[in-house]
């Protein structure tokens, strides 16, 4: 192949690679915005108290902490305090190596419970378990170090109610979150799984822990994640879910069917990324029995989380999230192009390879091809900045589209001036902020190619509690 | 390719970026809309909640003597959603006080207006509001409202048509109750528990004749409700030979000792579910014959079955604590005993 050959190849693929990511990112854009504007229109409901009150199940929360002795009680008192008829918080301390369990019995006044645990995930060894005096809903298992989803499972082996939620220890959760996130639950007897909107709490006002007051951070680091944010949950995961193809629940708060993560084998605890991984697999065991299910979004902010406010802790974050996803796709690679696997299998899932997981490589390598290009003559410097000036283009639209979408139901940023800066952020963040995420995920897929043990994250916080 | 802006492709692109641009002034200049719009309702809400909501407040408690102010068309909406919130806030009776106020500013007319023409929110707000009124003359757009599709819509027209009329409701309705999965029974019950009269017929002859998922469901409205099956009725749902989730259902509305021989048979069933029923049942009608082959439970392989074995047996008013101690000491296997251990421990904290 003659250089020219090999520039008007490469050319093409960077061409259509590019048409095929924007067209899918347009095309969930439109899903989501179609159904948000349904949701917008029921919203006037929200202030009557019967329409959905007095059936939702009994759901069992679980808290895994792992070093958490400074913010542990804050988030285990407002947990007691959501509004939910009927749950039961079972915190799981993983071998911590500071006074969490300590603060824990003090905080509750815990004592010994002969709990006759059953077991049906197989986990690290239970140290003991403790029950409340103060709260008869909540129970603490002491274990030995396992990692978040060894914890996860521990939790479920406990639990006694057929929803169960994973919750951070560290996340603020909305009173009413669990109420929003049940109702998938109660309108379909396939859910099995939802989640609900994550949002920042960097610069909120937090109190007996819950939020107060919304505000927008000063850190540019934490505006840039704001907008990624929006644009991830409420057009990214909600329009997944329009067509029955979300791949990912978050973590920090996602509702479950207990039966059915039993059934796919719990949580797997050799991997990061515990939570994308688990609903992967559920799609793909389950669509490969034929068992009718459905995994929901619920576009309400439910929980609020820290976002990192320095450049290493963004770094090992995004690192993290990409050797995850790289985890939890190729250990469900069965799922691809399925015989059963609907538009999970044919749809969602090549997407998440193609655009997601390979993407950095892609995106980065056509940088610096077009500038390579250039640089020899294949394509001039006036088509490279054509090229620049599109994918920026594109990229203001998408990331302006998460925020109109906002405007369209929330409302959460009460100063027209909170709206115009995250308008100014959206701009920005194309200039620098997002090339430099590629190469954190690019790092983050070298880093999963050489195989390194998953274990808790370190996160550095400056706290969000008060 | 790709070298001038006379090459198509480069000039599609550039166009395309000059399109994606213009879509973000657009999308910007909505978001700026929005954001008016919003003010402007906003301010429009709080002056209508000034004016009425101390008006339907005190109508709560008495009919007004003055003829409330003229409702703006715009205002609407607002106006059902305050006056459902007040309605729904009521426990037992409506207020008569809140109705006098929505007719004399016509909510019945265009609430009937809303539910032919109105949005979904709208809509729901009008479905509310005419079961509220017991406006009979909606009956028949509710009643096709009923039979749609989408479950919360549909729900709430029945939720209406029952407070409409419920004999009728309960004739006309009974049949869609027991199809409509997607219709939450917690709610059903709740709103059947006060016309507990018109339903209790329609239920127990679904019971004699239903089937399958239909036969579940009549299942746990009879035992929402409280309702008794005819012994013989129970006995052959008891049956070994039906499915699972009949059995279940048969057991957890079983009240009689009469049914106790049958109940006992199924403390050896393959199904855990069922084994799990049938010593609740033992706990609340057992002798103390039962104590032996719930005491047998205490080893079985299922954590349910074990754990409602050891509650039955404790909650036994004929079973004291030494009694429990006795067992407890007697048992060799493990798993019986950390199942006692724990169920005494609960108990003790309860």
């Amino acid at each position: 192949m003659t250089q020219q050959g090999f520039f008007e190849v490469m050319t093409w693929f960077i061409v259509v690679y590019f048409i095929l990511l924007n067209g899918s990112y347009l095309m969930l854009n439109f899903l989501s915005t179609v159904s948000l504007y349904r949701l917008s229109q029921e919203r006037i409901l929200d202030s009557l108290p019967q329409i959905y009150s007095g059936m939702e199940p009994p759901v069992s929360i679980l808290v895994p902490a792992y070093n958490e002795e400074s913010n542990i009680a804050a988030s285990i008192l407002s947990m007691l305090q959501l509004s939910y008829p009927e749950f039961e918080i079972i915190v799981i301390n993983d071998g911590s190596k500071d006074t969490t369990l300590a603060v824990l019995m003090k905080e509750f006044a815990l004592v010994r419970t002969p709990e006759a645990l059953r077991v049906r995930i197989v986990t690290k060894p239970i140290r003991g378990i403790y029950r409340s005096t103060r709260f008869p809903n909540l129970l603490v298992i002491d274990k030995e170090n396992g990692g978040k989803a060894d914890s996860l499972n521990a939790g479920i082996n406990l639990s006694r109610f057929p929803l169960f939620c994973g919750v951070d220890a560290d996340s603020v959760l909305q009173r009413d979150s669990l109420q929003r996130v049940v109702q998938p639950f109660l309108h379909d007897d396939e859910v099995v799984a939802t989640g609900g909107t994550v949002r920042l709490a960097n610069g909120c006002e937090i109190s007996g822990g819950f939020l107060t007051k919304i505000g927008l951070p000063e850190n540019l680091l934490a505006l840039f994640q704001v907008v990624e944010y929006l644009r991830a949950f409420l057009f990214g995961r909600l329009g997944w879910s329009v067509i029955d193809a979300m791949l990912v629940i978050s973590g920090a708060f996602g509702l479950f069917r207990k039966e059915t993560v039993i059934k796919v084998g719990g949580y797997r605890t050799q991997t990061i990324g515990e939570d994308m991984e688990l609903v992967v697999r559920m799609h793909r065991i389950l669509r490969s029995e034929g068992i009718p299910y459905k995994v929901r979004f619920v576009p309400d902010p439910v929980c609020w989380t820290e976002a990192p406010e320095d450049l290493a802790t963004l770094r090992n974050q995004r690192v993290r999230w990409q050797r995850g996803l790289s985890e939890s796709l190729v250990s469900n690679f069965g799922l691809m192009f399925s015989r059963n696997g609907g538009t999970p299998g044919w749809v969602a899932f090549p997407f998440m390879v193609l655009f997601e997981w390979l993407g950095p490589v892609v995106e980065l390598g056509g940088y610096l091809f077009m500038i390579f290009a250039a640089f020899f003559g294949g394509i001039s410097w006036l088509a490279c900045a054509v090229f620049l000036f599109l994918a920026i283009s594109i990229g203001i639209l998408l990331s302006l589209s998460g925020l109109l979408l906002e405007e369209m139901t929330f409302h959460l940023y009460p100063r027209p001036r909170q709206v115009a800066m995250l308008a100014l952020i959206v701009i920005i963040e194309n200039f620098g902020y997002r090339q430099v995420n590629t190469w954190w995920r690019l790092l983050g897929l070298v880093r999963w190619a050489t195989q390194r043990e998953g274990t808790w994250g370190v996160m550095k916080r400056k706290g969000i509690g008060s | 390719m790709l070298n001038t802006l006379f090459d198509p492709y480069l000039r599609f692109a550039f166009w395309t970026g000059i399109g994606a641009v213009a879509l973000a002034f657009l999308a910007a200049g909505l978001i700026v809309h929005l954001r008016f719009a919003l003010v402007r309702r906003t301010r429009r809400e709080q002056a209508f909640l000034a004016v009425w909501r101390p008006i339907l407040v005190n109508a709560l408690v008495s009919a007004p003597d003055t003829a409330p102010p003229a409702l703006a068309a715009a205002d609407r909406v607002f106006f059902l959603s305050l006056w459902v919130q007040l309605q729904e806030s009521i426990r037992g009776t409506e207020s008569t006080g809140l109705h006098h106020v929505a007719y004399r500013v016509g909510c019945d007319q265009f609430a009937r207006a809303l539910l032919q023409d109105g949005n979904v929110a709208e809509k729901l707000l009008a479905i509310l509001t005419l079961g509220h009124l017991r406006d009979r003359s909606a009956w028949l757009p509710l009643s096709r409202l009923a039979r749609e599709k989408e479950p919360i819509r549909s729900f709430c027209a029945m939720n209406a048509l029952v407070k409409i009329d419920a004999e009728s409701a309960a004739a006309e309705l009974t049949a869609l109750l027991l199809e409509r999965n997607d219709w939450p029974i917690a709610r059903i019950a709740a709103l059947l528990q006060g016309v507990q009269a018109a339903f209790a017929g329609p239920l127990l002859r679904a019971a004699e004749h239903a089937e399958g998922r239909p036969l579940i469901r009549t299942l746990r409205f009879i035992e929402a409700l409280r309702l008794q099956l005819p012994p013989p009725m129970l006995a052959r749902l008891l049956s070994n030979t039906q499915p699972a989730e009949i059995i279940i259902g048969a057991l957890r509305v079983t009240l009689v000792p009469g049914l106790l021989p049958q109940v006992r048979a199924l403390l050896g069933h393959p199904d855990w579910r069922i084994r799990v029923q049938a010593c609740k049942v033992l706990g609340r009608l057992g002798e103390r014959a039962d104590i032996v082959p719930l005491s047998k439970l205490l080893s079985d392989r299922e954590w349910w079955v074990r754990y409602c074995a050891a509650c039955a047996l404790i909650g036994m008013p004929f079973v004291g604590r030494p009694q429990v101690e006795i067992l407890r000491s007697a048992v060799t296997d493990p798993y019986a005993r950390d199942i006692l251990e724990q169920v005494l421990f609960e108990k003790a904290g309860s």
